[in-house]
């Protein structure tokens, strides 16, 4: 029962911050993003650090949910220094956004990094353990053409962007590198949620799943109208973060 | 009613990992441990297919947990 109010709980903040962000209107919608943003990376962080410590230091999943606490805590330095992710709002951070391109894109390779290390770390669950899921390798290989499919154009074209000499382009390189390391990665994510169908696991792994399918639906923000685009970016950021966090929460409950 | 041993495993691991990945380490331990299939493997055997399931269990459980679950099962079938 817990669990369910978990994931209750998550879809009722994400959908009432979405409705408020869309009643407030200008100027008020934005600081309401920044805060909503914040809130919901700073879960993620704590979220994940109590899945951490509901493992031991040996224990390959605890220095996956580190890894997941650090991305998010990189998350939350971002929206503080220079405002909500992407195209929700105006510069709003403590730092002037002109005068820290370099930071900035530091800050995002390194969210990227952690985040992309973090999956890889929960993708190999199952090493060493003497036991596969049937499907994981083909998961696999179906998420990572669904990644080249969404990440293959946004890479190429960052390419070219940093071969002109717009150097600034390597954090968007960095990004869109790590949404089709983190986008083939949650083949085997998904492959282990489905495997632990029936069992108190399912729940952590499969809100793991839902977090990356939200940060897919982010990159696919982009394809919807302008007007809808600053919504469904506060939408999927809240998703991602709050149901990483609600993983971690249920991870330690499951196994404890 | 008599349960077979590896039935008694079956339940204990699957509130944790579902039972369709308990049955399926079940089986592929009692193959690769113990050479026979689930039905097969006899109370004095039990132990064996137990601790080849730990490595499973501390992965997705975690060293403290997996463990503690492995010496209750080892403990309920010592002889």
């Amino acid at each position: 029962m817990k669990f369910r109010i978990l994931v209750i709980v998550c879809a009722v903040v994400v959908a009432a911050a979405c409705v408020a962000f869309q009643l407030v209107g200008e100027p008020r919608q934005w600081e309401l993003a920044r805060v909503a943003t914040l809130a919901s990376y700073s879960a993620a962080v704590v979220g994940a650090l109590i899945g951490a410590f509901a493992f031991g230091r040996g224990d390959r999943l605890r220095w996956a949910w580190l890894l997941m606490a650090s991305y998010a805590a990189i998350g939350v330095g971002k929206v503080l220094l220079w405002s909500s992710p992407r195209h929700i709002g105006p510069a709003m951070g403590l730092l002037p956004a002109t005068q820290t391109p370099f930071a900035g894109g530091a800050a995002t390779i390194l969210l990227n990094v952690c985040a992309v290390a973090g999956l890889a770390l929960f993708a190999r669950v199952w090493n060493g353990t003497g036991l596969t899921p049937p499907w994981r390798g083909r998961a696999t290989l179906v998420a990572f053409l669904l990644a080249l499919a969404v990440g293959a154009l946004p890479v190429w074209r960052d390419i070219h962007m940093i071969a002109a000499g717009q150097t600034i382009r390597v954090a968007g390189l960095a990004s869109s590198l790590g949404d089709i390391a983190a986008i083939t990665l949650m083949g085997p994510v998904l492959v282990t949620a489905i495997a632990m169908r029936g069992g108190l696991l399912v729940w952590p792994w499969t809100l793991l799943t839902v977090s990356s399918v939200a940060w897919l639906l982010f990159d696919a923000v982009q394809l919807l109208p302008p007007s809808l685009i600053p919504v469904s970016d506060l939408g999927t950021v809240m998703a991602a973060t709050l149901t990483a966090g609600a993983a971690g929460v249920a991870h330690r409950w499951a196994v404890r | 009613m008599n349960d077979k041993p590896v039935d008694r495993v079956h339940r204990r691991l699957e509130k944790f990992i579902g039972p369709h990945t308990s049955r399926l380490a079940i089986k592929t331990f009692s193959q690769k441990t113990l050479g026979v299939l689930p039905d097969q493997v006899r109370d004095r055997e039990v132990p064996d297919l137990i601790r080849a399931l730990r490595p499973l269990l501390r992965s997705m459980l975690g060293e403290a947990q997996g463990e503690r679950i492995v010496e209750e099962l080892l403990a309920e079938f010592r002889v």
